[in-house]
């Protein structure tokens, strides 16, 4: 185990020097973690509009879940459909193809790598920035180290959704447009623009029962420490485990996580057959 | 026992060919293309021994790194099967490449920021390989392929030169049985490629790797290979020793020459003029059987030479005359069965 670590450790390694060479880059990103945070912040403003509550949420409660929710996107800014497609189709994928390795455990610790330094340099600025300028509840103390698992999990969840995704570039052979359809997915379906109990009763009951919710939704309740509303399979978790809602909205994580998997395992056996390694 | 035998190995590709034009690119949004069956690889069989240098020719798109591709693992054959190490490469890739070394010529499988130094430390993890072995081994190939000067230099600020003797000793770490070079010595100067060629042959004798070079330059084949296979579209062409291979196609010459005036008639006794250009004139001739300096002397009786250059007969046009020569046998044979 220590040894695989180790082995896969250095793709770890790598892609942070490589991503922390290029100083425009980081400079951008805060800088689109900023506006899109700060984006939300106003659209809200003018949606409450004085009101004190909306949706069982206060105006407090609705800035602390966006200032909690940039600090998740800013972590999950990393894009393995991007680098899985270009990778593909300019056939770059060869090198990491010909090491003695997993291909998609690669990508893994390249973006678990990425997601470590979007956290630390995109997510936590603007998360700061939001504690300092934007009305903000402080959370139970208790609530942190499990929205740091929870967290966790969030990244499995964004990777192993858009390692499946990312497995259509052998069948359609683009991935620009994949990457864009993801962006809006993400921001429509996971709570990451507008929590999840804002949405009409069955738009919202289908969006539970779907893995979306765990990459924006179940972290930043976690955060809240008390979930207003909890998914059928959470609730079910719950009342199976005596668990308090929030541990079982973080084991619901954990359950698509190990589904997904498995997904991700038997497309990768599929994609891999009609495999190309573009070009001489 | 082979390290590496394929047989009858097929690979075919999907191509989608759009329709030409701004209307053709609209209707293509709308209709379903019906792809191209294209047969990379066709009905290819061949086998590479433990010690020995194989060379897989070829023009441009003749196969050739498709064949590695598949012999590597990352792409799976059409039909027809290839065993590395007595085993499938495509099912147990992980475990394969742990035996072989790897160079695309044309895509540098190093890290671009890091220096070969970096590059070697964190392959000696990747490979899982012992510390004290693995120094040893990368202290042999700074020394062989003379890396010591620039081997704390980032990949990006290398040569071309440079870096593929980098890319070469980083699939060598790890001390492979067998090598893959796909075009080594493609971009690379003339002087390059001879070190080049010396350190594949340096470490071919003294490590005992055996080495797939796959090549379209008859220079590389000629310094390094025991033996040679030719693919033409994929097909096998011909396989056998060089020496057979020189022997039978490869023989002809180019003889270029610059006259001060365009020729008009050019009576030889031997060779033949495949082109004009100008003033230019190329004679192809066959060397051994017929003389370069007669043939200069000849057209220098008729014309007055400004200019001259002898050049060996691309590789291409050898194998397009290796094929006009099979199917003319072809053609002979099945008139004497008539």
């Amino acid at each position: 185990m220590t040894r695989a670590l180790s082995r896969y450790g250095v793709f770890v390694k790598l892609a942070i020097q490589n991503k922390m060479s290029f100083r425009a880059d980081f400079w951008a990103g805060i800088g689109e973690a900023l506006l899109t945070f700060c984006l939300g912040i106003y659209l809200w403003r003018a949606i409450y509009a004085g009101r004190e509550e909306l949706a069982g949420m206060s105006y407090v409660d609705m800035t602390t879940y966006l200032i909690v929710a940039a600090l998740v996107r800013g972590a999950l800014s990393g894009s393995p459909i991007a680098a899985i497609g270009s990778a593909y189709m300019s056939g770059a994928n060869a090198a990491d193809m010909l090491k003695p390795l997993s291909y998609p455990m690669i990508i893994l610790a390249r973006e678990a790598a990425e997601f470590a330094l979007h956290l630390l340099f995109r997510g936590l600025p603007v998360f700061f920035a939001g504690v300092a300028f934007v009305p903000f509840h402080v959370p139970e103390f208790v609530s942190l180290p499990l929205f740091c698992v929870s967290l966790c999990f969030a990244f499995l969840l964004n990777f192993l959704l858009q390692f499946l995704v990312a497995q259509l570039v052998v069948y359609i052979h683009t991935w620009s447009g994949l990457t864009r359809f993801w962006a809006i997915l993400v921001t429509f379906s996971t709570g990451a623009l507008v929590p999840l109990p804002f949405f009409p009763p069955l738009l919202r009951d289908v969006l539970y029962c779907l893995p979306f919710h765990g990459m924006f939704y179940t972290p930043v309740t976690i955060f809240r420490g008390t979930p207003p509303e909890v998914s059928p399979l959470a609730e079910l978790i719950a009342s199976a485990t005596t668990l308090p809602a929030t541990a079982a909205m973080v084991l619901e994580q954990a359950a698509w996580c190990g589904v997904l998997a498995l997904l991700a395992q038997a497309a990768w056996r599929c994609s891999s057959q009609r495999f190309m390694a573009q070009g001489g | 026992m082979s390290l590496l035998v394929a047989k009858n190995v097929v690979r075919q590709f999907e191509v989608y060919e759009t329709k030409a034009g701004l209307a053709g690119a609209i209707a293509g949004l709308f209709q379903r293309r019906t792809p191209k069956i294209v047969r990379a690889v066709d009905d290819l069989s061949f086998s590479i021994e433990p010690g020995e240098v194989l060379g897989l020719i070829g023009a441009n798109g003749a196969g050739k790194s498709t064949i590695v591709k598949m012999a590597t693992g990352i792409i799976r054959p059409t039909s027809g099967s290839i065993e590395l190490f007595g085993t499938d490469p495509f099912k147990h890739r992980i475990q394969a490449a742990q035996q072989y070394g790897v160079v695309f010529g044309q895509r540098s499988q190093l890290w671009w920021d890091l220096s070969p130094h970096e590059t070697f430390r964190a392959l000696i993890s990747i490979y899982d390989l012992e510390e004290a072995s693995a120094s040893k081994q990368i202290a042999f190939l700074v020394d062989v392929l003379e890396l010591k000067d620039f081997l704390n230099t980032p990949v990006r600020q290398l040569s071309l030169g440079q870096r593929v003797r980098c890319d070469i000793a980083a699939a060598l770490i790890h001390e492979p049985r067998l090598i893959f070079l796909d075009e080594p010595t493609v971009g690379v100067d003339v002087l390059g490629k001879e070190r080049l060629r010396e350190h594949i042959r340096l470490i071919n004798q003294e490590r005992k790797v055996s080495v797939l070079l796959t090549s379209h330059e008859m220079a590389d084949i000629e310094r390094l290979c025991h033996r040679v296979i030719v693919i033409d579209k994929g097909r096998l062409a011909f396989s056998g020793a060089l020496e057979s291979l020189r022997e039978t196609f490869g023989r002809e010459r180019q003889m270029i020459l610059e006259l001060r005036e365009a020729p008009g008639d050019l009576s030889l006794s031997s060779g033949t003029v495949s082109k004009r250009e100008g003033n230019k004139v190329t004679i192809v001739f066959e060397a051994g059987k017929q003389s370069a300096p007669e043939i200069l002397a000849e057209v220098a009786r008729q014309y007055e030479v400004l200019d001259f250059h002898i050049r060996e007969m691309p590789i291409d046009q050898v194998i397009s005359a290796m094929y006009q020569r099979q199917q003319q046998a072809r053609a002979a044979e099945s008139v004497v069965r008539a």
